[in-house]
């Protein structure tokens, strides 16, 4: 009788796991004639969804679930941002301009294409893409430009405005056309007003309930780890390329002086842990129909993962901490497919894999990658427009939809005088929230450098003392060293609910760009404050450098090392194939007869003009020396052999 | 094998088949009103159009330039801008009867002086699709259909505003039977039309564009 009872019982708890995950995903079915590269989403104010592709299509349903579904746009270039009026009147960023769309004769379809502005400029640039689109408070669009990528050709003919391809520093990211890494706000009566620069591809640009207007910028050169700021007008945020465009610009400017001119991010979302490209800002205004997060910001990701963040104003200026929200298995396999890309690289060897850590086990679908616009429904479910071209592959539309259970979280960390204070989402085991060793707690920072930065002066940080509340939902840690100018990195795996449950997403980041007092970091922007222990009695690694090779350089130059042309990237005409190296060749011109110097040099900074990207921002000195070492070994042939010293790189 | 034709072969294709929808494919009857795509297009400024008039007649409308860059008896292969994360141009697919390079060859006042060209959009009306600019200020519609005999362009010029001298600056064309109607010929290869001072609807400058030869 047992065995049977656990027979029936067997199949009926797994039935109830899969009902237990506290946010559930759901498939939005697309047209079938819809190519699914969605690529924005939006509601009108009577609640139909709307959706853009980078086909350059629009549709809409009142119904998404069961449709019918309409195309209401078509042949639009690339659009990344979608705000709808009516179903009738229907905004876009396309890549060249901010397009009014409008059904003026009622059979359901645009037949009014209008340019409200296109007073920035484009050259036709893969990278060059346009993205939006919110009002702010006065009802003017807020939009954003990325900067080209040199990796693909630039389009000189018949510029909007003249080309300007000076430099402002050493960025390889130019700007040549007008107000490209800008934040810029167009009103309703079609004027362009720049807002901030400083931008290297901010992806995703939002406006809070309180109609501040933030963005999020990717990962790359002078931009350490993606972030979200907080865009005030006139201010720079980092990537100097797009600084000449203004109108008080006295350029060229070296990194101090461009450090010093840099507003930093309000929440840095370190790179591999906290995904790889973020894409647009959203605000939890469902009045609670989503959980416990009312007013807090979800950002979704390239990766398979979608973020909260909890701003606090610190000394007048927002700063707070990311927490992941939702995430679903990335892998190895994943990581590597990616890695050919300058903006998904992952931190590799060794250290790689703990910025993945093992995700909590969900039921059910399971999120897809290319997350980079999301929007509440009226019904409080938060849409997900997913599109990954030439990055990864899953494209669409799904929906979260909170099951009314609440999930045991860190609902927000606040920074109080002498540590920070753990507010949870419901009451906890107050015996695990009293022990130190519950809690992991360490800092680092990222420099400010033209190639980029991996974490730096990490560090773990002591807790010297915990103050429980009386109603086990919060807990305050006191630190031994609580510095402006640091990421502070928690993880909290051994923490439970008053009921027993796990946190479900153990690790938060808080940027700690402030101290109450106001008080910021003093010390070099660009330069590390500890010095790396340095390694001299013992060369490079080969092997380490095979399981970089494998991350990182597998994609583009083929696991046995014969490069050829880059996936999906054919030549144009007139213009040199993008093809990686070839390692086996033999001869004075063969890639690995060059010097080892060399070589560290095109790996630490790649080569302009070619598609290889510099990986001096995401690999350790010794890492590219672990890499080299395996090249020379695995394809080098009788090549000379590294040195047993590190050759440090530029 | 070619290691990167495994992995791109089946996308390429999908995508293709994806991108030729209706109005693309020459098994489709003509589509009404003309289908246009804003894209990267080969040797225009960027961000141009794509204009398919029916699934045998397309062109190239420059916004930045300034008119039709190209004609050609064939379709439009929008592919490559969509295959891959760098994109390239689209293809023209077929032959092209007509073509222009002449910055801004529609002028104002002054047939010497490039006017300063702002794009203001488009829109689909009567079975043509009409650009909407502005030259130094003063609105201009172009309408480009398919000719009543199915066989080429018709392109015409509409001005508002009364009391401008509009002049054309039209390109010999050695594959191309260009017929201009609603002006003067100024010289060879330029064209005048004055808009509209004692009438409320003046006739259009226009002119038909067809191939040679036929196909």
């Amino acid at each position: 009788m047992k065995r049977r009872l656990a027979f029936f019982l067997l199949p009926l708890a797994a039935a109830a796991s899969l009902r237990a995950n506290t946010y559930e995903i759901e498939e939005i079915t697309l047209p079938t004639a819809m190519v699914p590269e969605v690529s924005g989403v939006t509601f009108t104010p009577d609640g139909q969804l709307v959706i853009v592709n980078r086909h350059g299509e629009v549709w809409l349903t009142a119904d998404p679930k069961n449709g019918p579904w309409r195309r209401f746009a078509f042949g639009l270039h690339e659009p990344l941002g979608v705000f709808a009026a009516s179903a009738t009147e229907i905004f876009v960023t396309q890549r060249p301009e901010l397009t009014r769309l409008r059904d003026t004769d009622g059979d359901g379809a645009a037949d009014r294409y209008e340019t409200i502005n296109d007073d920035w400029s484009v050259t036709d640039n893969w990278h060059e893409f346009t993205f939006g689109l919110h009002l702010n408070k006065e009802g003017d669009f807020i939009l954003s430009t990325g900067l080209p990528d040199l990796a693909g050709p630039l389009n000189t003919l018949y510029p909007r405005v003249p080309l300007n391809m000076e430099k402002v520093h050493e960025e390889r990211k130019p700007s040549p056309g007008r107000y490209e890494g800008w934040v810029l706000k167009v009103d309703r009566d079609g004027r362009l007003t720049p807002i901030a620069s400083g931008f290297r591809a901010a992806a995703g640009v939002g406006v809070s309930p309180d109609g501040e207007i933030f963005a999020t910028d990717q990962q790359g050169d002078y931009v350490a780890t993606s972030t979200l700021v907080h865009v005030q007008p006139g201010r720079f945020y980092g990537h100097p390329a797009s600084l000449k465009w203004a109108k008080d610009y006295d350029g060229p400017l070296d990194l101090p002086e461009l450090a010093k001119r840099r507003t930093p991010e309000a929440v840095a979302l370190p790179h591999g842990t906290m995904g790889g490209s973020p894409g647009e800002p959203v605000w939890d205004t469902t009045g609670g129909k989503f959980g416990p997060f009312t007013g807090q910001i979800f950002v979704g990701d390239f990766t398979k993962l979608i973020s909260r963040v909890y701003l606090e104003k610190v000394a007048g200026e927002y700063q707070g901490a990311c927490f992941p929200f939702i995430r679903d298995a990335v892998g190895l396999e994943a990581i590597q497919a990616n890695s050919g890309a300058d903006n998904l690289t992952i931190p590799a060897g060794r250290d790689g894999l703990k910025y993945f850590r093992d995700v909590p086990p969900r039921s059910g679908t399971p999120l897809r990658p290319g997350n980079m616009r999301m929007a509440f429904a009226p019904d409080g479910s938060l849409y997900v427009a997913q599109t990954t071209r030439g990055w990864a592959s899953g494209d669409g539309l799904q929906r979260i939809v909170w099951s009314q259970r609440t999930p045991v979280e860190i609902a927000t960390i606040e920074l109080i005088p002498d540590g920070f204070r753990l507010t949870f989402t419901t009451a906890m085991d107050a015996e695990k929230l009293g022990d130190v060793s519950s809690y992991r707690l360490g800092r680092f920072r990222y420099l400010y450098l033209p190639s980029g930065s991996p974490r730096t002066d990490e560090a773990e940080v002591a807790i010297r003392e915990l103050r429980v509340a009386g109603d086990g939902r919060a807990v305050e840690l006191a630190l031994e060293d609580l510095d402006p100018g640091y990421i502070y990195e928690l993880e909290v795996d051994p923490l439970r609910s008053a009921a027993g449950d796990r946190v479900e997403n153990p690790l938060a980041f808080y940027t700690l760009t402030r101290l109450l007092d106001g008080s910021l970091f003093t010390g070099p922007m660009s330069e590390p404050l500890l010095i790396a222990e340095k390694k001299t009695d013992q060369g490079p690694n080969p092997e380490n450098g095979l399981s970089i090779y494998r991350t990182f350089c597998v994609t583009c130059h083929q696991p046995d090392g014969s490069g050829g042309a880059l996936p999906g990237a054919t030549a144009l005409p007139g213009t040199p194939a993008l093809v990686a190296a070839d390692f086996t060749l033999r001869g004075p011109e063969a890639p690995l007869s060059k010097s080892d110097e060399e070589l560290i040099r095109f790996i630490t900074h790649g080569s302009e003009g070619s598609p290889m990207p510099p990986f001096g921002g995401v690999l350790k000195p010794n890492q590219i020396t672990d890499v080299l070492a395996y090249l020379r070994s695995a394809f080098g042939g009788d090549s000379q052999a590294l040195s047993p010293t590190p050759t440090q790189p530029e | 094998m070619n290691r990167t034709g495994r992995s791109l072969l089946l996308p390429a294709a999908l995508l293709v088949a994806l991108v030729a929808g209706p109005g693309l494919s020459e098994d489709k009857d003509p589509p009404t009103p003309p289908q246009v795509y804003r894209t990267f297009m080969p040797g225009a400024g960027p961000s141009a159009f794509g204009v398919v008039l029916a699934p045998y007649l397309a062109l190239c409308y420059d916004p930045l330039r300034g008119g039709v860059n190209q004609s050609w008896q064939g379709t439009l292969d929008l592919a490559p801008t969509l295959r891959a994360k760098i994109n390239e141009p689209a293809t023209i697919a077929g032959t092209v009867f007509y073509e222009e390079s002449i910055l801004q060859p529609l002028r104002i006042e002054d047939p010497e002086t490039v006017p300063e060209r702002r794009f203001k959009g488009y829109r689909y009306a009567d079975g043509a699709v009409i650009f909407d600019y502005t030259l130094d200020g003063v609105a201009v519609s172009e309408a480009l259909r398919i000719t009543s005999d199915g066989d080429g362009v018709e392109r015409a010029w509409m001005v508002a505003e009364g009391g401008h001298t509009f002049y054309f600056l039209a390109e010999e064309q050695s594959d191309a039977e260009v017929v201009f109607t609603g002006g003067t010929k100024v010289s060879p290869g330029l064209w005048k039309f004055e808009t509209g001072t004692d009438t409320d609807s003046p006739a259009p400058f226009a002119m038909t564009m067809q191939a040679k030869t036929k196909k």
